[in-house]
């Protein structure tokens, strides 16, 4: 994976790489807290692919500034906020890791952004996409600090993207249907958000929306209640299992019939795909965080090639390619600052380029979150792969001001 | 709207058959044996896993695949049941709550382990894979199949209970154990085998469920918390009191969704709550006991 690095910082790898020669050092370890059990431990999963992936590439091409990356130590989350803060402690006091990376729930992300400031330790999240903690203003909707980083699109990035795609289509009345806690709620209130800064003039149903628990084993009380509201246009935000048990069931009701577009913020995750096989609806609208096919360049190519031979029949995921560009982006940074020191590491992410699988990114040095298109596309049926795939897949440029003027006066941050 | 309710109602019934098919195991084993069987939905989530790989194997029938999951899980019971839960029937109910928590965790991981942390997917029988028209809204053919499952189940327990003799056993056992074994019923096979039957339930209730939503490592958790709440209100022990709360449940689901957010989650606490506060022995309470 030669292409990960090449765009490198300007200049700096020459440098980088006199320190690297002299220093050396023991391994770099690094502490890592994913969901590895329950419902969603397939996310978990697939993250732990992509950090196995780069720490291979890594330490075959000579390591970071000479130095092997150690023992990444996993944690599980349990998708529980005390539970993941407890092993953000254990980590960083007892097992004395390098630098923290992953997260997958934002419940989670917000407990442990503040402590990590305690820790003073830098976190890379991968996956947990509330804007909040890389939103480092004041007030209750702020939980970012010096530490946190994110390399994934986050939910502003996402939704900016659903709202651009809702206005290509005729749909005007629209609704929610999304897990029962943060990630799904915000959903709602960010396609809101925007679609009104853009002056589309939709009806937003309040009185359909609906938030089935998460983790729940039938919707169909809550595909009834939107069905009953007969809305034109339907987010959501199911995730995981819960969105193929969702289409399963939504698929043996009026659903389709009564509603013209549904947009899945989440939906062109490969770990939901591969289960539903050819069963996969096609010709809806479904965004993720980082498409397998896109783009079509040097890094992304390479990568899935690699991924794909040491993973057959698994194209990577969005946890999978995070995982993995979250190791690089550190690379980057320790080689540039020749050192695993926080300080040292967290200036040199700021404003760090990569050319990455999932595209160009830039660490926005004020809020800490890679700036990022966001992906949307049309499932459809394809003959090369045994998952639906998009067609077309658009990348929807989310440029940081864009997203905060859009949002300026929602009380929404854009955390870009 | 005249069909709204129709919509509602079966629904409801659907959810609540499928709660009853947890319920009804872990009613059965508790009316009988005392035991607390927290294990009992990583049971359920073995059937829905067995389920999906004998559909996916060269066997390909899921009626096939469902009668295996029921006899598989009842397997598991036993080896359960002889080798653990029957030495601390004298224990402290904690007790019997912690090795059987240990169970859920075995159970989980080692279902992991075989079949890893992917969702899996599975069509309903060709059969009954299509949709019918009720008051003007579509059901999946196979869902109303599991309505009617769920009352088949009902009836079969109430016939075997009160009309055949391993019925009478199985109740004057759980009336007085003593006074059955100095009777001369071999109590520790009569408790293996409730326990067999209770798990074989379980499977089958997981077998039953899994073409209907995603089959994840999570698939046992949620539905165990659920099975409980039926039981609480129904009344521990009680199959009339498990019928009875698990339709109220999902019929509460179905409505109170329409209106209340967080309705699925909350509402049957508040009807645990509300049942636990007026007669907390449970709707149907002495009837098992």
């Amino acid at each position: 994976m030669k292409a990960a690095g090449a765009s490198g910082v300007v200049g700096l790898t020459g440098l980088a790489g006199c320190i690297g020669g002299g220093g050396g050092g023991g391994p770099i370890t690094f502490g890592s807290i994913h969901l590895l059990s329950g419902f969603a431990s397939v996310y978990g999963e697939s993250a732990k692919l992509g950090y196995q992936m780069a720490k291979e590439e890594i330490n075959d091409d000579g390591g970071i500034d000479g130095r092997e990356i150690g023992d990444i130590i996993y944690r599980d989350s349990e998708a529980s906020p005390d539970t993941a803060v407890q092993h953000a402690r254990n980590l960083v006091e007892s097992e004395g890791v390098d630098l923290m990376i992953g997260l997958d729930s934002s419940g989670v992300a917000l407990q442990v952004s503040p402590i990590m400031e305690q820790l003073q330790k830098p976190f890379m999240i991968t996956h947990a996409a509330t804007p909040f903690v890389t939103n480092m203003g004041d007030g209750d909707r702020a939980k970012g600090n010096k530490y946190v980083f994110r390399d994934g699109v986050n939910l502003a990035q996402n939704l900016y993207g659903a709202a651009k795609t809702a206005q290509k289509t005729n749909a005007t009345s629209w609704t929610t249907i999304g897990p029962n806690y943060a990630f799904g709620t915000q959903t709602w209130e960010y396609f809101k958000a925007y679609t009104q800064a853009m002056d589309l003039g939709y009806e937003y149903m309040e009185n359909a929306t609906a938030y089935p628990s998460l983790g729940a084993s039938d919707y169909t009380a809550h595909i009834n209640k939107v069905i009953d509201a007969e809305p034109d246009g339907v987010v959501t935000s199911l995730w995981g299992g819960d969105l193929i048990t969702f289409l399963k069931q939504a698929k043996n009701t009026d659903f389709f019939n009564v509603v013209d577009e549904l947009l899945m913020t989440v939906g062109a995750a490969t770990d939901v795909l591969r289960p539903m096989g050819a069963d996969m609806p096609t010709n809806l609208w479904a965004g993720t965080r980082y498409w397998f096919l896109s783009p079509d360049s040097d890094a992304n190519n390479t990568f899935r090639k690699n991924f794909l031979e040491a993973n057959p029949g698994r194209p990577p995921s969005y946890n999978a390619q995070n995982a993995y560009t979250g190791l690089y982006l550190y690379k980057q940074a320790i080689e540039s600052a020749g050192s695993t020191e926080p300080d040292a590491v967290i200036d040199a992410l700021e404003g760090l380029e990569m050319s990455a699988p999932v595209g160009d990114l830039r660490i926005n040095p004020d809020s800490h979150q890679a700036e990022l298109p966001a992906v949307w596309g049309k499932t459809a049926h394809s003959d090369e792969w045994d998952v639906a795939v998009l067609d077309p897949v658009e990348r929807i440029p989310a440029p940081a001001g864009t997203l905060r003027d859009l949002l300026s006066g929602s009380g929404w941050p854009a955390g870009v | 709207m005249v069909e709204l309710p129709v919509v509602e109602i079966l629904t409801g019934l659907s959810l609540g058959s499928r709660l009853f098919l947890v319920a009804l195991g872990l009613s059965l084993i508790f009316g009988v044996l005392g035991v607390l069987n927290f294990a009992h939905g990583a049971l359920y989530m073995v059937g829905a896993y067995v389920t999906i790989s004998v559909v996916q194997s060269v066997v390909g029938n899921f009626w096939v695949a469902a009668v295996l999951a029921g006899v598989g899980v009842g397997l598991v019971g036993v080896a359960m049941e002889v080798g653990f839960i029957r030495r601390i029937y004298e224990r402290d109910q904690l007790d019997q709550l912690i090795l059987t928590f240990a169970f859920v965790l075995i159970i989980s991981d080692l279902t992991r382990i075989v079949w890893g942390s992917q969702s899996y997917t599975l069509d309903p029988p060709a059969s009954l894979n299509n949709t019918v028209q009720i008051a003007g809204a579509s059901f999946l053919t196979y869902r109303l199949f599991v309505i009617v499952a769920g009352i088949v189940a009902m009836a079969a327990f109430w016939y075997v209970l009160q009309r055949t003799f391993v019925g009478s056993l199985i109740r004057a056992t759980s009336s007085d154990r003593q006074m059955s074994q100095l009777l001369g019923t071999n109590v520790s096979r009569l408790y293996t085998g409730v326990f067999a039957l209770g798990s074989v339930i379980a499977g089958i209730g997981g077998a039953l469920a899994a073409p209907l939503q995603a089959v994840t490592p999570g698939v046992g958790d949620q539905v165990i918390i659920s099975a409980f709440v039926v039981v609480v209100i129904g009344g521990l022990g009680s199959f009339t009191g498990a019928f009875i709360g698990a339709m109220a449940i999902g019929l509460i689901q179905s409505f109170g969704t329409m209106w209340v957010r967080g309705a699925d989650l909350f509402l049957p606490f508040v009807a645990m709550i509300i049942v636990l506060i007026f007669r907390p022995e449970g709707l149907f309470g002495e009837e098992g006991q």
